[in-house]
């Protein structure tokens, strides 16, 4: 049994502020001296970058829908112990899952998680109808343990005061926070959620402005007084102790591409592929120099769409992957990194040549063109995953691939759910790179690290061989 | 009397309420039905859509302004000869001027015993919907919600994940289902939608959100469900509106009405000329003189956008003042002040308005007023006796600048809202008074009393003068 000091901060919709407040909440309890442990429900990158800038250290997603609960659980709890306080950021409406009956919703996260539900109330537009709102909440699911609620876009006094009166009244749920309505307006927003954080330069400025709102407007005794309500949390299954080094891992260095157009990486995937003893190295593909020697390359999502120009112009990066691809480089590339593999990105009708491994263009749209949780089938021998093999991840492109040839293309993925690259087809591969709209989370996937090493390691010989040989 | 109506409610304003009743107003009225239509609350600009897309005027509906029996008289009087009636709350369901939810739009679903639809704005949410259906049943089980309206939908899998969710709490049947659109001919502006008369293609509005309707609501599921409302109570007709006038000697009262004024109540006008009043339609943005009238009535309206042309208006604008220099009666709401004033500031340009009172009006960023008012007339009041509570309601983005504070000559002191400074609404020359506050005739029918007193008492002196 663990004692945990843990919150989940939900919300009704999307929007309704949640990411801002907890980014407040996390930072103004780390200024407290408090150590916290930020988790983000759902598979989004950006909220959980926000997130971990906020607590200073890794932001973790908790996904029931891509982990069983046994993985969630233990990956909570072994996240969670070293901290004072675990904070969980819901995602969209508190009841909103993928079927009706709200499985993987975030109520249900809470409700394995045995965790305290603070719910964010936008009432913009609204007074008393909110009471009707929180009590429609408290009573769908009674299980879930909704607590206290954070009103938020509140226009003044009077507002509050109706607000505040009506919820407590007709709910017997305490508010225990009020924002104003202008106190959070200077935040920028982009594609679904906040900016990710590399493309912001006053995200630490932004982080403190969040704290003194969350200070001045929450009250953050009751809060920490509700996180140390939860009751112990049990758990029968093991938590899994950090996995044994292996000898054939121990020389492997596996690249991942992380600068300001690649940074989608969830820490766990990366956790996982240095679990074993391979070490990981950061290049960046901004930067006018050859990759260095590797035995894998990791390319994460990102936004090659706004380094468009400067990734076309880098051709001396370009040209030594294009290379090592071609001798065998094992190459696993996700979303935007598929977008770079291509031969060329197309922006308004500029076309931006690319690394060129995969003889397609990808196309940027205004619309997402793929959203949601993704789940694939390998029908196709490839290097990254046996056949049969069935794969549930997350996509979110605005771009598409247009393809002169598309029957010489060989994919290994049959669509199940979502779209990926065709709408049925999806993980283009060629030598050992392999490219797809599908993210991956570690957690989900456990043999995704395990391929991805075998891979490096045979690659490793390969290359030691020829070193030898020479 | 069982009149078939429905009320429209949402969860919270901006859910798409007002282009959801608008166009089930008009898809209706194609449809043959004579509809009649209203609105909850003291809205000026959704009346005046929803006006437009019914064929005929659209009256408000407010408990916190109106007695009870006054909003059932009106309600019954004025739907009595429609096939159905469609009134529009305002903001979310249950808000009211307290938190005990007076005067919300639920109060006023069951004081009419309407069935109510609800709209629910489902963007960025699913199963969720399921929890705002279930708290609208339990938290009041007295408000009889017949059907739901699924707004903002993104495809079919969002709406089926939706429409399973609320089946699973509730029997209410979803009536409609609306998709997620850009609409680019429905600007807002202020509060809700831009005033009719600004608007360069409101037909063309109307009629798309007609077949919007059309498409996407289960029409004869609403006429049903409109069917299913119980008979209306029986209103006592005691009425503050028995000052028993005659109805001669009539009197002519000048309105304003342009692009720069527009907001009346038709309620306000039905109580002048059922009082024995002909009106005189008069616009202040062409170059001729005031016509001979006995009073005038200027209605709020967006002076500001119109300042040049009013500003230029030389001939007109004498006219006015001559008018107040000879004691002539006008009584000016919110733009009319704004016009009665000496300058209009927009953007610090300055525009020379009429020059009754010696006030500029400076038009701001931000409302400087917004909501209910209650006054209490002073003794230098030339309309309302000493001490007479009123109620109305303010809506302004412009401050007065006073030239000179006297503070005996304030017409009204404010006991809710903000008025001109806070505490006192009104200023007030010779016969001409002008105000923030909206009134509304059937909340104060004294006011058409007043104005038809001042109007005759003016005529008089107008017929011993010559």
């Amino acid at each position: 049994m663990q004692k945990i000091p843990r919150l989940m901060v939900a919300a009704l919709r999307g929007g309704a502020g949640k990411t801002l407040l907890t980014i407040g909440i996390t930072a103004a309890l780390r200024r407290r001296g408090l150590s916290v442990a930020a988790f983000k429900k759902g598979p989004d990158y950006i909220d959980a970058g926000w997130l971990g800038k906020a607590a200073q250290s890794e932001c973790y997603n908790l996904d029931s829908y891509l982990f069983d609960k046994e993985t969630l659980t233990a990956s909570f709890i072994s996240r969670a112990t070293r901290h004072d306080i675990a904070m969980i950021e819901g995602n969209r409406g508190l009841f909103d899952g993928v079927s009706a009956s709200g499985e993987y919703s975030s109520a249900e996260l809470a409700k394995i998680l045995a965790t305290p539900v603070v719910l964010i109330i936008d009432a913009s537009k609204m007074t008393r109808t909110a009471a009707a709102l929180v009590l429609g909440c408290k009573l769908l699911d009674p299980d879930c343990s909704l607590r206290a609620v954070i009103l938020n876009r509140v226009a003044g006094s009077r507002h509050e005061k109706t607000l505040r009166d009506s919820i407590e009244n007709y709910c017997s749920i305490p508010v225990i926070g009020s924002v104003n309505k202008m106190s959070m307006d200077n935040f920028p927003q982009r594609h679904l959620g906040l900016l990710p954080l590399f493309e912001h330069s006053g995200a630490n400025t932004l982080i403190e402005e969040a704290a003194n709102v969350a200070e001045s407007h929450i009250n953050l005794d009751a809060l920490l007084e509700l996180a140390n309500s939860a009751a112990p949390l049990h758990f029968a299954g093991l938590i899994k102790p950090e996995r044994e080094t292996d000898p054939d891992h121990v020389d492997l260095r596996i690249g991942v591409l992380r600068d300001s157009a690649f940074q989608f990486y969830y820490p766990e995937n990366l956790e996982a592929l240095e679990a074993t003893g391979a070490r990981l190295q950061e290049i960046t593909a901004l930067e006018a120099q050859p990759i260095p020697d590797l035995d894998a390359l990791y390319i994460g999502g990102g936004f090659p769409e706004t380094h468009a120009e400067r990734l076309a112009q880098n051709t001396v990066f370009k040209e030594s992957l294009y290379n090592a691809v071609n001798s065998g480089l094992p190459v696993y590339a996700e979303c935007g990194g598929l977008m770079y593999l291509a031969k060329e990105l197309i922006i308004d009708n500029s076309a931006y040549p690319m690394v060129g491994v995969f003889d397609v263009a990808t196309v940027l749209e205004r619309k997402p063109q793929g959203h949601g949780y993704m789940t694939v089938q390998v029908i196709a021998p490839n290097p990254f995953f046996p056949l049969g093999t069935v794969l549930s991840g997350h996509e979110f492109h605005y771009s598409y691939i247009c393809s002169e040839t598309p029957e010489a293309n060989s994919y290994a993925f049959k669509v199940t759910r979502g779209h990926g690259i065709t709408g049925s087809l999806d993980g283009i591969f060629k030598n050992n790179a392999l490219g797809t709209y599908l993210h991956l989370h570690a957690l989900g996937a456990p043999d995704w690290a395990r391929s991805i090493l075998n891979l490096a390691f045979n690659y490793h010989q390969i290359r030691m061989g020829k070193k030898k040989g020479q | 009397m069982n009149i078939p109506r429905i009320l429209l409610a949402a969860l919270k304003g901006g859910s798409g309420k007002t282009l959801i009743t608008v166009g089930l107003t008009a898809a209706l009225r194609k449809k043959g039905l004579s509809t009649s239509v209203f609105k909850k609350g003291p809205d000026y600009i959704d009346a005046g859509w929803l006006s437009m897309a019914a064929g005929r005027p659209c009256y408000n509906l407010d408990q916190y302004l109106f007695s009870s029996d006054a909003v059932l008289n009106s309600f019954a009087t004025r739907s009595g000869n429609s096939d159905i009636a469609i009134i529009e709350g305002n903001r979310g369901v249950f808000d009211g001027i307290d938190s005990q939810g007076s005067s919300s739009s639920a109060e006023l679903a069951k004081l009419l015993r309407s069935p109510t639809v609800i709209i629910i704005d489902c963007m960025k949410m699913t199963g969720t919907t399921a929890a705002l259906i279930k708290g609208c049943q339990e938290f009041d089980p007295e408000l009889r919600v017949e059907g739901i309206i699924l707004n903002r939908i993104r495809g079919t899998r969002h709406e089926k994940v939706v429409r399973e969710s609320i089946k699973r709490v509730s029997a209410i049947p979803v009536v409609g289902v609306v998709p997620a659109m850009t609409l680019k001919n429905f600007p807002q502006r202020h509060l809700g939608l831009l005033p009719i008369q600004e608007h360069p293609a409101a037909k063309d509005f109307v009629e798309e959100a007609a077949s919007i309707a059309d498409n996407s609501i289960d029409l004869d599921q609403i006429l049903r469900i409109a069917q299913m409302a119980d008979d209306l109570c029986k209103p006592s007709f005691n009425q503050k509106d028995t000052e028993n006038i005659s109805l001669s000697p009539r009197v002519r009262i000048g309105v304003l009405k342009d692009s720069a004024f527009q907001f009346y109540y038709p309620e306000n006008i039905e109580a002048l000329t059922s009082r024995g009043a002909d009106i005189i339609e008069i616009s202040a943005l062409e170059s001729r003189p005031l016509p001979t009238v006995d009073a005038l009535y200027i209605g709020g309206g967006f002076p500001e956008t119109n300042a040049q042309r009013l500003a230029d208006n030389l001939v007109f604008k004498d006219s006015v003042r001559l008018f107040v220099e000879h004691g002539g009666p006008v009584y000016a709401e919110c733009g009319g002040l704004m016009f009665l004033a000496k300058t209009l500031v927009v953007d610090n340009n300055e525009f020379p308005m009429a020059g009754i009172f010696p006030a500029s009006s400076v038009l701001n960023k931000r409302p400087q007023g917004l909501g209910y008012v209650e006054l209490r007339a002073r003794a230098s009041n030339a309309f309302f006796r000493q001490g007479q509570l009123l109620r109305g309601h303010e809506f302004h983005y412009s401050t007065m600048i006073l030239d000179h504070i006297d503070q005996e000559s304030w017409p009204f002191d404010v006991l809710r809202g903000h008025g001109v400074d806070g505490a006192h609404d009104g200023l007030q020359v010779r016969n001409a008074l002008g105000t923030y506050a909206h009134v509304h005739a059937l909340s104060e029918p004294s006011w058409a009393d007043a104005m038809i007193r001042k109007a005759r008492e003016f005529h008089k002196a107008q017929e011993t003068n010559t």
